[in-house]
């Protein structure tokens, strides 16, 4: 059998490479000014996309006609846990030396199922575990790559902290500073003085100057060369990482989860901070007694960038969907609820001048839509990053008949082998993991 | 220490209850409604446009196109133009009001200790007044089966419509089923006895069938004898035997539920339900020929095996309605009880996967009602049925659309507001006042 | 205490066998072997791509001091004629845990430890590079035959615990001298792993990512330390930078985590040797590029019970091509010209080594690939090239004495032996007695056939076509055959006695044969049979007197 990449169901036998396209007449969704484009053709060249208008020449292109389809850009999800081999580092409450970049995990199926979704970048956080969490790893979901390659490389240095129940332990039994919401300001206050000092330290020179992976994190951060997303529930604790931030001169830079975000939601835009939330998710915690699904359409209203994340493996491949819950709770407006999954999450990660939206010169990272995208009838056709098509309805239809009969033939195999006499193992069934902020165990 | 949160915690939220007010429930229909001009979707696969819609005392009375009919259109009438009508949506296998916060145990009611327990009764323990179950009505998810859980025999459910000051209030059939945990053929490997981590085939599979079938068995005879001694369980049994309660069978591995199958014939069930059915589709056939309907996990989950086709659970429900089998939605799994609110999208989802949309409407209306065994009351719009129905700016299965402005429980106008609507008015207003300072 | 005093006199001269040379000797008179052992007619492997065939080779001290077509044999030498046989140099595991008894695991307690535990050492208890191989080594005879049956003569143990393990040793396996003359190098490497130490509950790291920020850390601690900054004194770096110039190898457990160290090991100009998992052919180009020489260990999955298909489909794909596509690992890396060497670390070496290694020889990896992962490279990669894994002059004594190709599956091992001391499996003088032949017992005839291997032939006796029970024992060169008798009315028995002469006097033709018999109520004399060809049917006159 030959080997695939990754060496899983729908691995790649040859990994697929990058085309030049035209897509034709299709409805485009720029989520740029422009708005929603009719009849548009765009032009994917050597990975970016070069042209944008109507009755383009295809030059060598392969041409798609799009007709009654829509087009857009890849759907970023902010907020992440997939592809990982671990979620959280919990034996510090401050973690900042832990690199997720580390553990990228190449072979999750899931990456391919949010591919069948039309999502193409995410971010993947460190858990929350901990107030001072890991620095993240943002990545682009090119299946079939080695781990080192999934990283999107231009994307700036970013770290996760987190407020809330998990890191004061309130769910699990434990002793580690801090056990209240008190507490958690001072571990920041505690780290972010050490940092100061650090700094100090360093500039100093010296040949006694002993360097800290960890220390060295938060310099960059209170330097803002590296940019800090926080798991965030109730407005007080909200308000109060935003003070201490600001304390130290530095920016938040966004608010994840943000519950209750619409209730600061003034602060947070003096602030300078983004949202990055759930669609309609409550009622698990006490902490998310007041979430309410309006919750983005508010934030939006008052003018801070908002963007709807998943946290979660199956609500990725939905993003879409999510994001259109705005239009009924809150009366958003479509074109504001798309901006939520595309160039609004790209502005909250620094990379929106490479990629989130349909713009000559940036990346070409689409998707192509047999329905109107925010509509529930959706489904992706096509899902492209950097021009490489890694997700094709129709080939996902090939590949599912070869995986039939990839299994038939191996499970002759075997029945064959066992009798010959060989040896056998039972199967094992491997038990569904829901992979979140607060899994403490490694993935599965 | 913790035992002294609880409480606070208990405290706080009693008074919390208190300050962010629960909508009244609406009083009984005074008068009657018609709603002209909407398109009807009916719940029985039909569709009338422009219809109208006719209900008195809490019945409908008149379901028909506006122009077939002349007559005179009584009550208060609803102008619905452009809009859309269906009944109610039907939420099977809930546990809504019985769970306040997850992760808060104080207010976990749904999973009582001990095995067999068919006397045990989700009803009592239902708080008809949960912030969460309010929530459900704004999408359309108006009444609900509230049903125990754990344990081999879990309890019995009862059916609820959503709008009601007390359980009393809120029940629609009490009683309704059954719950059986039927045991898993896999077992996870217990690391503290030195087993392999992971799931292996589990040898106590056959002993915990037998153990199920012994217990019917039992109860059977000791509901034949005299009862003397009153045997709580035993007599729980009672509605079963004589079909007034039907057997909800939570299984999802082909292997299992052929042996249910089994033990549907081996102890005579008339009413015998699914729940779950993930790999239902190899014994579809024969759920077919032995009338056995499936209620099937929510279509937002991901495949259980790498290489499943991704849209497997998407998918699903169609194919086994295909081959023949009664299906019907439900919403159990991950943050259950609020995500019973998407119910409507699941079914959408069902649609966006080869369903026809009407027909997908069906696994959430009539199909549920049919299976649930009150479809002589609800689940479509038709006359003579109760008026539990709302109205939506459009197609209700999509989430743009689904903007409901008046909903309907058994002709009484139900609040579309929540602890969360109010939250939203409230911010909405104060940032639009600093604006305007 | 023993043994750190012979440490002491080993030191740098471990290559001297004479190591007891200034013993002092309180049970008899001091003697020392001074003769050659000289082995000719032999079919010598030097090394995987050269070989001599019908060459000799001379042993002394432990040494090789001689190879060739032909060599001087000197004066004081014992002659052993290997016709027929074949010499491989024997293989070395760099990957093992043994004479180390399994550290003891922490003791429960309330709730998690965030604290060390020890004091003197590294902030963090499971950074313990100041343990060493040496101090918990104890030679364990049971463990090491099964390495000797293997083929192995040399392995580099460690200490199994913690995420910087300290030093292992490399140890010759030979049995019946003293830890003094085993140990050839008592740090030659320093050891890793992403997992805990099981000594201590210490809570950090509990992650994958904890772990490498962990190393991170310790490699600049480490560095800042050796410049003599910190007040305390820290035994943990100290050794740390000791250790630094030894050869450092990785523990891992799967693909991913093999090149998650490689990355770490680039990041501070370290290269690592890496564990892996048996898996690196998913990812060649990945492992090809990380320039690192791998130790994979030669487990394959077994197949899976898949006669119940309700079970089956919750096998997964990819369980299912590991078994398919595993065996074939080998040859992938050894076409990509990815260095790597044989353990036998997580297989049961005695039982599951040779055919595993069969296996993947029948899968496509060159004999030559194989012999070399498991000599040259490992003796090269633990800083032993041309001492180990090589018949040459200068070389450990090390090699292995076989009746034919070693990827064979019939092929026998003979003799293993180590620093010129030797160890037999299988008597190697054994004659092969399989052939057919007639027996004439008390004028009744008979065939006997007797085939099996040269040291377990099986007989199976008939009399004009029917079937006689009979019982072959064949042992140290005597025969024993039992016969029941023929006629089925008496219980009577015809025991056949016979000596296979030395091999001093035996060809490859000819052999010879007596046999006594007995009968159960008859005592004979022994009777003198005739010389039989091996696979002709002669007749064997008995006479009775």
């Amino acid at each position: 059998m030959p080997v695939t990449y990754p060496n899983i169901a729908y691995g790649f036998k040859d990994k697929p490479k990058q085309e030049n396209i035209l897509f034709k007449n299709a409805t485009v969704w720029t989520s740029e000014e422009e708005g929603v484009l009719e009849n548009t053709d765009v032009l994917v060249k050597n990975g970016e996309i070069s042209r944008i208008g109507q009755d383009l020449n295809a030059g060598g292109a392969q041409v798609v006609d799009a007709t009654g389809k829509h087009l857009t850009a890849g759907i970023i999800d902010e907020h992440s846990h997939l592809a990982a081999s671990d979620i959280n580092e919990a034996g510090h409450n401050s973690s900042a030396e832990v690199n997720m970049e580390d553990v990228v995990d190449p072979t999750d199926i899931g990456i391919y199922r949010d591919l069948a979704g039309g999502v193409t970048t995410i971010q993947l956080l460190h858990g929350s575990a901990n107030p001072i969490g890991g620095r993240s790893a943002i990545l682009k979901l090119k299946w079939g790559e080695s781990a080192e390659d999934l990283i999107f490389e231009q994307a700036p240095p970013f770290i996760k902290f987190a407020l809330g129940e998990n890191v004061k332990q309130s769910n699990w039994s434990g002793n580690r500073f801090p056990q209240t919401r008190m507490g958690v300001e001072q571990v920041f206050v505690d780290y972010f003085s050490q940092a100061r000092a650090y700094e100090t330290e360093k500039n100093k020179g010296g040949e006694d100057f002993r360097k800290d992976l960890e220390m060295e994190t938060l310099v960059e951060i209170l330097n803002g060369e590296r940019f800090v997303t926080s798991h965030s529930y109730i407005q007080s604790e909200i308000n109060m990482l935003m003070k201490v931030a600001e304390q130290f001169d530095f920016n938040i830079n966004t608010f994840t989860h943000i519950l209750e975000g619409y209730k600061v939601a003034d602060k947070m835009k003096e602030h300078g901070v983004g949202a990055s939330t759930f669609s309609d998710w409550w009622a698990y915690k006490y902490e998310v007694n007041d979430a309410i699904p309006y919750n983005a359409s508010i934030m939006n209203d008052v003018g801070i960038t908002v963007a709807i994340n998943s946290d979660d493996g199956e609500m990725s491949r939905r993003l879409n969907q999510e994001a259109a819950k705005s239009v009924k709770y809150g009366g958003m407006s479509e074109e504001d609820a798309w901006k939520m999954v595309t160039i609004n999450p790209a502005k909250l990660l620094h990379v929106d001048d490479l990629v989130g939206s349909i713009k000559t010169g940036k990346q070409a990272d689409l998707v192509l839509w047999n329905n109107h995208p925010l509509s529930i009838y959706a489904k992706p056709e096509k899902t492209m990053i950097e021009g490489v098509v890694y997700f094709d309805i129709e080939r996902d239809e090939q590949m599912r008949k070869q995986i039939r009969e990839e299994r038939n033939q191996l499970i002759g195999q075997m029945l064959k082998a066992k009798n010959n006499g060989v040896k056998t193992q039972p199967v094992t069934k491997k038990e569904k993991q829901h992979v979140h902020c607060d899994l403490l165990e490694e993935v599965q | 220490m913790k035992r002294f949160n609880t409480y606070i915690l208990i405290i706080l939220l009693v008074i919390s209850g208190k300050t962010f007010a629960q909508q009244t429930p609406a009083d009984k229909q005074s008068e009657p409604v018609t709603i002209v001009g909407a398109t009807a979707h009916l719940g029985n696969g039909e569709v009338i446009e422009n219809s109208l819609i006719i209900f008195e005392d809490g019945v409908i009375t008149e379901v028909i196109a506006a122009n077939l009919t002349k007559r005179q259109n009584p009550g208060k009438i609803i102008n619905a133009k452009g809009k859309h009508v269906y009944p109610g949506f039907i939420a099977p296998n809930s546990t809504l009001g019985l769970v306040e916060i997850a992760a808060v145990k104080a207010t976990e009611d749904d999973d009582e200790m001990g095995e067999m327990l068919p006397n045990v009764r989700s009803l009592i323990a239902y708080n008809a007044e949960s912030k969460i179950v309010e929530s459900m009505r704004p999408n359309g998810v108006l009444l609900g089966q509230i049903v125990p859980r754990g344990g081999l025999i879990s309890g019995t459910s009862s059916i609820v419509q959503f709008d009601a000051w007390n359980w009393e209030d809120a029940v629609v059939k009490e009683n309704d089923g059954l719950h059986i945990n039927w045991p898993d053929a896999f077992r996870r490997g217990r690391w503290w006895r030195d087993e392999e981590p992971g799931l292996k085939a589990n040898k106590e599979y056959q002993e915990n069938i037998q153990k199920l079938s012994d217990f019917f068995t039992s109860s059977k005879a000791y509901l034949a004898g005299e009862r003397d001694y009153k045997n709580l369980p035993y007599l729980a049994m009672d509605s079963v035997f004589n079909g007034n309660k039907k057997v909800f069978v939570h299984v999802n591995g082909e292997k299992e539920i052929m042996d249910v199958i089994q033990f549907k014939k081996d102890h005579a069930l008339k009413g015998l339900v699914i729940v779950g059915g993930y790999d239902a589709l190899g014994v579809a056939k024969e759920l077919k020929s032995n009338d056995i309907p499936v209620l099937v996990n929510r279509p937002h989950s991901t495949p259980n095996k790498a290489y499943e086709d991704y849209d497997y659970p998407y998918k699903l429900a169609k194919l086994l309605q295909d081959a023949g089998v009664l299906v019907a939605l439900e919403s159990s799994g991950q943050m259950e009880r609020m995500n019973t609110r998407n119910l409507p999208f699941y079914a959408g989802t069902v649609a966006a996967f080869g369903m026809d949309k009407e027909e997908a409407l069906k696994l959430i209306t009539s199909n549920t009602a049919k299976i649930l065994g009150i479809d002589d009351k609800y689940g479509s719009l038709e006359k003579g049925k109760s008026a539990t129905l709302f109205i939506s700016e459009g197609d209700a299965l999509d989430m743009r659309t689904n903007i409901l402005s008046h909903a309907f429980i058994d002709g009484r106008e139900v609040s579309l507001e929540t602890h969360q609507t109010e939250l939203w008015k409230r911010y909405s207003k104060k940032y639009k006042d600093q604006e305007s300072k | 205490m023993k043994l750190k005093l012979l440490i002491l006199g080993v030191f740098l001269g471990a290559f001297s066998m004479q190591a007891q040379e200034y013993f002092p000797k309180n049970d008899g008179v001091k003697t020392r072997n001074t003769n050659y052992t000289v082995f000719k007619n032999a079919k010598i492997h030097v090394d995987p791509q050269t070989l001599i065939n019908n060459g000799m080779f001379a042993v002394k001290d432990g040494k090789i001091t001689s190879v060739g077509k032909s060599i001087n044999i000197p004066k004081n030498s014992i002659v052993i004629d290997l016709r027929g046989k074949e010499v491989y140099p024997s293989f070395i595991d760099l990957y093992s845990d043994f004479g180390i008894p399994k550290p003891k695991r922490a003791e429960g307690g309330n709730g998690p430890q965030y604290d060390a535990s020890r004091e003197g050492y590294y902030w963090n208890d499971h950074i313990r590079p100041e343990t060493d191989a040496v101090s918990h080594f104890n030679f364990d005879s049971k463990e090491a035959e099964k390495y000797h049956k293997a083929g192995f003569g040399v392995v580099n143990t460690h200490v199994p615990d913690g995420i910087v393990r300290g030093t292992g040793m490399l140890v010759a396996l030979t049995p019946e001298v003293s830890e003094g003359d085993r140990i050839l190098n008592d740090k030659s490497s320093q050891y890793f792993s992403f997992d805990k130490s099981v000594q201590s509950r210490q809570s950090y790291p509990t992650s994958i990512m904890g772990t490498m920020a962990l190393i991170r850390q310790t490699y600049l601690d480490a560095e800042w330390y050796s410049k003599g900054n910190a007040d305390n004194k820290d035994l943990a770096l100290e050794a740390f930078n000791n250790n630094k110039d030894l050869v450092q190898i990785f523990t891992s457990d799967n693909l991913l985590n093999e090149l998650r160290a490689d990355k770490l090991g680039d990041e501070f100009g370290v290269q690592y040797v890496i564990l892996g998992s048996g898996n690196e052919y998913q990812r060649l180009d990945k492992i090809k590029a990380s320039n690192a020489t791998y130790i994979v260990p030669l487990k394959f999955p077994e197949a899976y019970d898949v006669e119940d298909p309700y079970l089956t489909g919750y096998l997964s794909l990819e369980e299912m091509r590991e078994w398919n596509q595993a065996p074939a690992n080998l040859k992938m890396l050894s076409d990509n010209k990815v260095p790597f060497t044989i353990t036998t670390n997580s297989i049961d070496a005695e039982k599951d080594f040779k055919s595993n290694l069969i296996k993947a020889v029948e899968y496509g990896l060159s004999k030559e690939a194989a012999l070399a992962a498991l000599t040259t490279i490992p003796a090269k990669t633990i800083g032993q090239a041309d001492k180990l894994g090589v018949i040459k002059e200068g070389a450990w004594a090390n090699f292995l004495i076989t009746s034919g190709d070693y990827f064979d599956k019939e092929t026998t091992l003979y003799e293993n032996w180590i620093q010129g001391e030797k160890k037999v499996l299988e008597n190697m003088d054994i004659t092969n007695i399989t052939g057919k032949y007639d027996l004439k017992i008390n004028g009744k005839e008979y065939q006997l056939d007797i085939t099996g291997e040269a040291s377990k032939p099986k007989a199976e006796v008939k009399m004009e076509n029917s079937k006689i029970g009979s019982k072959l024992s064949f042992e140290d060169n005597w025969m024993n055959l039992l016969l029941s008798s023929p006629d089925t009315t008496k219980t009577e028995f015809i025991r056949l006695v016979a000596s296979v002469p030395a091999p001093a006097i035996r060809s490859q033709e000819k052999q010879y044969f007596q046999m006594e018999v007995k009968r159960l109520s008859r005592l004979q004399k022994r009777p003198i049979l005739k010389q039989i060809k091996k696979t002709r049917i002669r007749r064997i006159r008995i006479h009775l007197k």
